[in-house]
């Protein structure tokens, strides 16, 4: 129960993320036009802001879009038998955990490397550019734990 | 074993066990990696490396535009304008399916949210009117793939910015073979029609169909604002998108008034899992297709094409029928950025302009939308029409042949691709070909 209510909150989070970091989006690259086309002032440092909200949706949705069974999979195998069904729920888990890990640990590994080079038009370490990579890795775990629960304790009953 | 062998079989065997597709790049890569004695890290540089592209931005604000058609009124008015415009052929609601996918793929880029919102509504309704379901199914799925072709296509972006290749000229280019494929799917409902005595709607009369002109015109500026303004030089295609979901957010909230307020988190956080997906498939085959480079694929490739032919149209059948069979397991985003390299070296030896090259490879991924198993806009629409998935596939099989078809006439004409470009924007056309 506990981690399932975990997990809605961490969607729950995630989603209020979204909308916001998207909406941030728009207006972001909506005044890179205005400043380009209408003002004839470039504001070099829209273009970084975007990259930077753009990556961190990607991954953080990434991460949300494994709860929702959202990441594309292909059928080639007879998903009606239990057999299969419990095989490939096995393997999907734990491609699911090595992925998560490398994103955590080495991901983090390269947002510390990174962290010494500054975004120089915003003045921040480029260390965020890179954080979302291993937030991934980690909200990834969190969800990969509440799919093992459902997919083992289901099994069991 | 050779690392390429590893790499492709160890993908191929992970994706056959059900993994998801972006994880079993990841996967087989950090495998090779870690064969190759190469850090770890490199897998999380390059997927990194893979999305750190201001182009892609176009690709969320296509995918936001595609929610925001579908939750207004856009799309039924769309559906109106088709109606009045084709629905009283022979065969109409059959033609209006095809028509309002070729307009819906000229504003929103995604074929699969033309499945979802097109077939909703036209599948039950052609069903009703006497067609049958497997061909309702599979005609939605086959004109759903204009998505790809017509610009503003997603694959298109992807190609583009990955292949060095101007976003703008492959927009152009996709614009005539497109309209030739719906045109196709017409005459083939057509003839369905007059064989099997499809109903035909009444023609609504000119001055009903100059009201649904009317009332379909202002979201019909969206494909001038981005086309428009990509040909004029006003506009990047990340831009003309921004401008594009301006354009119909403001149609939706202040003149239609068809979306609230409230409504927008709702869809802006189901737009971030809608594009995130495709974007993190993209980020898994940054590092799969850098790998491939490393590991020299696009030579021995050529290499060994060159060893079977040195004709270029037969190089490129044999890179069609191969394209072919990538698009039944993968999905053209994925397709496209993992066989890139290969892609052009082939075009290169074949003496292929790059656009040229870009949009023919397009055209013939789109296919693999709806073959299986790997046929995700057959799938949605079969879940929409109830059909037999088998009889789904046997009815989209000579509507595919047409897309076919049609790649095949543009690689002996090649300006069906290339004409529009010449014409409208040679200063981005690449010499070659």
């Amino acid at each position: 129960m506990l981690l399932h209510r975990l997990c809605d909150w961490m969607a729950a989070i995630l989603r209020v993320f979204a909308w916001i970091a998207f909406a941030a989006l728009i207006v972001t690259v909506g005044l890179q036009v205005l400043a380009r086309n209408i003002l004839h002032e470039p504001m070099i440092w829209t273009g970084d802001i975007a990259q930077l909200l753009f990556t961190w949706l990607i991954f953080l949705g990434a991460g949300a879009g494994l709860r929702t069974g959202s990441h594309y999979t292909v059928d080639l195998l007879p998903m009606h038998r239990p057999l299969v069904k419990a095989f490939t729920g096995c393997t999907g888990l734990i491609s699911g955990v090595l992925v998560a890990l490398i994103m955590l640990v080495n991901g983090w590994e390269l947002a510390v490397i990174r962290s010494a080079a500054p975004i120089q038009s915003v003045g921040i370490s480029r260390f965020w550019m890179y954080l979302p990579i291993p937030l991934c890795g980690a909200v990834m775990l969190l969800f990969l734990a509440e799919i093992a629960k459902d997919l083992f304790i289901r099994r069991d009953a | 074993m050779n690392p390429l062998v590893v790499l492709l079989l160890s993908f191929f065997v992970l994706i056959a066990i059900r993994v998801n597709i972006g994880f079993a790049l990841i996967l087989s890569s950090a495998f090779v990696i870690l064969l190759q004695d190469l850090p770890l890290v490199s897998v999380v540089n390059q997927m990194f490396a893979g999305i750190d592209s201001f182009t892609l931005l176009a690709v969320p604000f296509f995918m936001l535009l595609g929610r925001i058609l579908n939750a207004g009124s856009i799309t039924t008015r769309l559906l109106e304008v088709a109606d009045g415009a084709v629905g009283h052929i022979r065969g109409g609601l059959g033609h209006v399916n095809v028509f309002v996918s070729m307009v819906f793929a000229s504003l929103s880029g995604s074929a699969a949210a033309d499945t979802a919102s097109v077939g909703s509504i036209l599948i039950p309704a052609m069903k009703k009117a006497g067609y049958p379901a497997p061909f309702a199914v599979a005609l939605t799925a086959a004109s759903s793939t204009l998505g790809v072709i017509i610009p503003p296509s997603i694959i298109l972006i992807v190609y583009g910015a990955f292949g060095n290749v101007s976003i703008g000229a492959l927009f152009v280019g996709g614009v005539v073979p497109g309209i030739l494929v719906g045109l196709f799917m017409m005459l083939y409902t057509y003839i369905l029609a007059v064989r099997y005595d499809f109903p035909a709607n009444p023609f609504p009369g000119m001055r009903k169909l100059a009201r649904v002109l009317v009332r379909g015109a202002p979201p019909l500026m969206i494909p001038i604002i981005v086309l428009g303004g990509i040909i004029a030089g006003l506009f990047t295609p990340t831009e003309g998108a921004i401008g594009a979901v301006l354009w119909a957010l403001f149609l939706s909230l202040f003149i239609y008034r068809d979306i609230k307020f409230r409504e927008l988190p709702k869809l802006f956080s189901d737009a971030v899992i809608d594009f995130a997906i495709p974007m993190f498939t993209v980020a898994g085959a940054g590092i799969f297709g850098w790998l491939i480079a490393y590991l020299g694929a696009s030579q021995i490739v050529v290499n060994f094409i060159l060893g079977v032919t040195d004709n270029g149209y037969l190089i490129m059948i044999l890179l069609i029928g191969f394209l072919l069979l990538v698009g039944m397991v993968l999905n053209p985003i994925s397709a496209t950025l993992i066989f890139l390299p290969i892609i052009q070296a082939l075009g290169d030896t074949a003496g292929m302009n790059p656009i040229h090259m870009g949009v023919l490879s397009t055209i013939t991924l789109s296919v693999g939308l709806v073959t299986p198993p790997y046929g995700i806009c057959l799938l949605v629409a079969n879940q929409i029409g109830g059909a037999s998935l088998g009889r789904s596939m046997l009815a989209a099989a000579p509507i595919c042949a047409l897309t076919i078809l049609v790649g095949l006439l543009s690689l002996l004409f090649p300006d069906i691709i290339l004409g529009l470009p010449k014409l409208l924007v040679p200063e981005l056309i690449p010499s070659g070909g």
